[in-house]
């Protein structure tokens, strides 16, 4: 029918109307808010996850070389002789920021201390190898003995990894046995 | 004018509107498929992320769990050998679980309670050594909870170890 086409051909020609456009317009912006939210939950998801195995990883590693690795040759805290281990700065409650001891293998004295950047610090061994790591300490006091049993102290591996104002936070205790007199 | 009859008129029309339908847009069933071909990517992509979380959540419990397994059977094996003496039968020291305490480590959920294992087996006959098995159990989101793949087993040998531990 020539008409009927006409009719729309003229119709289409004039446009939307404005409530037409109005209308479009809101739905468009609702569905955009929409996805932007999820796009930025979606990073954040991410970003929590990145942080997270990071933290895992970090906080194994630094366990690590606490345990076996601190000074090349000396191996680390299971190394460690008991005379002459001692808590530094202890507090009230017996925690420390820093721990002095001797290696049953290897040089004199050594000693271990969280410093003003947070991160951990040898006196002796290689240079950054304990504070290369993106992660920082949330507490001064990561040292304890355990009372009552003079083989055994407590590291408490309280790190943090910050992300712009972010900062995501794992915390997990390393119990070290001290295996020679 | 001349005009146009028939078959030839049809012809005529159709190639006037081919024309006109192609500047009218896309139909809804276009724009329905389309969006939900976007929807479908947009959620595969979601459940990527979920995936890895899920996958970094695995790997962050059983690190953990690992070390503390290691460190329970490292805190047996580092007693004195007269306490092995002793304490190390298995009536004297039963097999069992005990819960991890909650200050240990943050990295489990809080929906159940993370638990250990413990078990100290006196070996030959006499006892020449002890075998330490050191295990761990963490709880899952779905209410479910997951152990080591492979418990720690030390061997403790006589050696006079630790004389200088007071507490054990």
């Amino acid at each position: 029918m020539p008409g009927t086409g006409r009719a729309a051909d003229q119709m289409r020609r004039q446009g939307f109307t404005l409530p037409e456009v109005l209308i479009a317009t809101a739905i468009t912006t609702m569905v955009m808010a929409q996805a932007a939210t999820t796009l930025v939950a979606s990073h954040r998801l991410l970003e929590a996850t990145a942080a997270d195995i990071e933290l895992t990883f970090q906080t194994r590693a630094l366990r690590e070389k606490l345990l076996y690795d601190i000074a090349e040759g000396e191996g680390g805290l299971m190394n460690a002789c008991l005379d002459e281990l001692a808590i530094q700065n202890k507090n009230p409650n017996g925690k420390g920021n820093g721990l002095s001891f001797k290696p049953k293998r290897g040089g004199g004295n050594n000693r271990i201390e969280v410093g003003s950047n947070k991160k951990i610090k040898a006196d002796r061994g290689k240079a950054g190898w304990l504070s290369r790591t993106p992660l920082v300490f949330q507490t001064d006091t990561i040292f304890e003995a355990v009372t009552n049993d003079n083989g055994t102290v407590i590291l408490n591996l309280d790190l943090a990894l910050l992300i712009a104002d972010r900062t995501y936070t794992q915390r997990n205790q390393t119990v070290v046995q001290i295996m020679n007199p | 004018m001349k005009t146009l009859k028939g078959r030839t008129r049809g012809l005529a029309d159709a190639q006037c509107q081919k024309p006109a339908r192609a500047a009218s847009g896309f139909t809804l069933v276009e724009v329905m498929f389309a969006s939900s071909l976007g929807l479908l990517l947009f959620l595969v992509l979601f459940e990527t992320l979920l995936f890895c979380r899920r996958s970094a959540a695995n790997l962050r419990w059983q690190l953990t769990a690992d070390a503390l397994a290691f460190d329970a059977a490292w805190d047996v094996f580092n007693r004195k050998t007269e306490w092995f003496d002793l304490n190390a039968t298995p009536t004297a020291f039963p097999a069992g679980w005990q819960a991890v305490p909650p200050d240990r480590s943050s990295a489990f959920l809080r929906t159940g309670t993370p638990a250990y294992y413990l078990e100290v087996q006196p070996m030959g006959r006499p006892v020449t050594h002890w075998q330490i098995i050191a295990n761990v159990q963490w709880p899952l989101p779905n209410g479910g909870a997951r152990r080591l793949a492979q418990p720690y087993i030390l061997e403790r040998h006589r050696a006079d170890r630790n004389l200088f531990r007071s507490g054990l």
